[in-house]
């Protein structure tokens, strides 16, 4: 041990110790073989040590750079294609990695620009967190930032189909449609009624029942066509009772006022329609007002005696419905159409060729939701502002619909004046429902076409078309 | 389609940094994606997130839930609460659509303020800035005892605080915010009007208390 010691420090182990020996020696300096070895490690420590921290500095640099780069990865969707691209624009850049993509859909390319392409399509609903690997120029360690990536689900798929439990009061089926195939009356083609409502997608996920409801007729005797809409509002507990009972009553005590009186209301619209003065006007308002105006009062009372049935148990307020109503009849000068109109929805004359559509009703809408007017109270009989009647050449549709259809084709009520508006919503139900005469596969056709997306825009959705 | 704006203002103070500030990354991360599985939330609510420290600042502009990505938050320096009130009205006299004749505009935001410690600025002139807007509903919460309540209080009378600031509770806090937003998504989009009080929104869990 001892002479082993002895011989390494009397003479120089490697040739760097012998070169810094010699060069000292030059200096003037003797150092022994120990002070020349110490030294060695001395000053290799000490550059050593300048080199990692001057190495670790570019990386933190160059980390730093990588993180701060602009390098963003648009969110996408499940099952859709997706496709972004974004360059990561860091100094001395050699070589780009991707992992974390396995088993997503997606895959990733990189272009000798620095580009990174990730495309693919997205198998699952939710985060992708994915890590870009980086080597640069002069940096042994690998540089690496994560990214998240959010895949959404298609909206569709989140709303969930809950049957209604079985023992509800007053139960609704989910659908309904109807189609009424009139053949010509008094040697004139006649016009058919098609009409559905869909239980909306919020009562879907909710397993609650459609609160819409409709009611549509032709008297082959007469002539005289009855269409009623309704909706039930949502927060009311039996408001689906509420609009059936509406349009029930409503169209009964109208069918059955135009067999009573349809003769003389005839005449008189006769008479106002070749000429339309005051005196002649008074006479078709009173029948308005005692067939169409008086049917809601009915529908009232019904609902009424529905609550009195109820024994404490139930309020008006529980049976909270809109009502739209309508009679509409054939003439030798055009047709006739008068109107009775309580809460949102609307009511329309619609002529494909015309410039202007007509409104028969004006909707209770508030600027915030739940303050529409329902037929359920007593202070919308005061207002007589809510008959409306018109006589028309000729139309290509006379619709009414409830606010779950008339909300996101039109938005405001401003919108409902706009007949462009009009002709975008005929334009899509023809899409999907043929609108030829005769055609009763039309109510499928309009139940299919009630299953729109609109987003947003999940409440029940009724519509009648007289065509 | 009327929209659900929905502020979150955020307090990145130094005295949040740590766990608490890593609870409040996790929990907006969680926010985001519980949201996005709510198909109510994920076509109404529209998020913003506003961070204050020395400063105020917009993170992310309000933004539909199905791009939004999360900013990665980090915490340093003062409790800037009044910049933050005057810079979220604003963004939302920006932001927010008002009704015209051709569109019906957004539901009335809701604000959403989580706070760890006294204003260091001039709150006064916040809370009178934040006043000239209708907000739909303001909640402020004391992450744990650093925070005012009485000063809170002066913003909105919707105060909540939590027992601590760990990463547990700040969980639990914004498990309740996912809930509230979602709740009040699915309130307005069924004709049910905007939500109005605490007691609307979903009960608090445990570890968060009402501030009577």
């Amino acid at each position: 041990m001892k002479s082993r010691r002895i011989s390494r420090a009397s003479v120089p182990t490697t040739s760097q110790e012998s070169r810094t020996a010699a060069i000292l020696h030059q200096l003037g300096v003797n150092a022994t073989p120990a002070e020349i070895r110490d030294f060695e490690l001395w000053r290799t420590r000490r550059l050593w040590e300048q080199y990692k921290d001057e190495k670790m500095n570019l990386l933190t640099i160059a980390q730093n750079e990588l993180n701060s780069a602009d390098i963003r990865f648009a969110n996408g969707r499940q099952g859709e294609p997706y496709k972004q691209s974004a360059r990561v624009a860091v100094k001395g850049l050699r070589g780009i990695a991707v992992k974390g993509l396995d088993g997503t859909g997606l895959e990733a390319s990189v272009s000798t620009d620095g580009t990174v392409t990730l495309h693919g399509t997205p198998v699952n609903a939710g985060d992708v967190e994915l890590t870009l690997f980086c080597r640069i120029d002069g940096i042994d360690s690998m540089l690496s930032r994560k990214f998240r990536i959010a895949f959404n689900p298609d909206p569709r798929t989140l709303w969930k189909d809950k049957p209604v439990p079985a023992d509800i009061e007053f139960p609704k089926p989910d659908t309904d449609c109807a189609y009424v195939l009139v053949p010509e009356f008094e040697g004139r083609r006649q016009k058919d009624i098609v009409a559905a409502s869909k239980r909306g997608r919020s009562h879907a996920q909710e397993g609650s029942p459609r609160d819409d409801d409709f009611r549509v007729s032709f008297n082959p005797q007469n002539g005289w066509y009855v269409l009623a809409v309704a909706d039930g509002a949502g927060s009311a507990k039996y408001s689906r009772e509420g609009s059936a009972i509406a349009t029930r009553e409503a169209e009964r005590f109208c069918a059955e006022g135009l067999a009573r009186d349809g003769e003389a209301f005839e005449r008189a619209i006769a008479a106002f329609a070749a000429d339309k003065s005051r005196e002649n006007a008074r006479p078709v308002t009173e029948y308005i007002h005692n067939i169409l105006y008086k049917a809601a009062v009915q529908a009232y009372h019904a609902i009424r005696s529905k609550v009195d049935l109820c024994n404490g148990t139930a309020t008006m307020r529980d049976f909270s419905t809109t009502l739209l109503l309508t009679v509409c009849r054939r003439f030798s000068f055009g047709w006739f159409i008068a109107s009775f109109g309580v809460g949102d929805g609307a009511i329309a004359i619609y002529d494909k060729g015309s410039d202007a559509v007509k409104l028969l009703n004006e909707p209770d809408s508030g600027e915030y939701a739940g303050q529409t007017r329902f037929l359920t109270m007593e202070s919308i009989f005061k207002d007589r502002t809510r008959i409306r009647m018109s006589i028309v050449p000729d139309f290509t549709a006379l619709m009414l619909m409830t606010d779950g259809i008339s909300d996101p084709f039109f938005e405001t009520d401003a919108n409902l004046e706009r007949k462009e508006k009009w002709d975008g919503l005929w334009a899509d139900l023809s899409k999907t429902v043929d609108f030829s005469d005769d055609n009763e596969n039309a109510a499928d056709q309009l139940l299919d076409w009630l299953d729109f997306w609109s987003p947003g825009n999940h409440d029940d959705r009724t519509i009648a078309i007289l065509y | 389609m009327r929209r659900l704006p929905v502020y979150i203002l955020l307090d990145t103070s130094g005295s949040m940094f740590g766990e608490p500030i890593e609870a409040v990354n996790n929990g907006l991360q969680t926010l985001v994606s519980t949201l996005r599985s709510d198909p109510y939330a994920l076509e109404t609510a529209y998020l913003s997130v506003i961070t204050f420290n020395s400063s105020a600042r917009q993170d992310i502009p309000l933004t539909e839930l199905s791009s939004f990505q999360e900013p990665k938050l980090t915490a340093s320096g003062c409790t800037a609460l009044g910049e933050a009130l005057t810079l979220v009205k604003n963004c939302a006299e920006r932001e927010v659509v008002k009704t015209n004749h051709e569109k019906k505009g957004d539901w009335r935001p809701l604000v959403f303020i989580l706070t760890d410690g006294e204003p260091t600025d001039d709150l006064d002139k916040g809370i009178a800035d934040f006043r000239t807007m209708k907000w739909g509903m303001v909640v402020a919460c004391a992450a744990g005892n650093g925070a005012n309540t009485d000063t809170l209080k002066k913003i909105t009378e919707n105060v909540l605080q939590l027992d601590t600031a760990d990463s547990a509770t700040i969980k639990a806090f914004f498990k309740w915010l996912s809930a509230s937003v979602a709740g009040t998504s699915e309130r307005v989009d069924g004709g049910q009007g905007e939500v109005t009080g605490l007691g609307e929104l979903p009960p608090p869990p445990d570890e968060v208390n009402i501030v009577v």
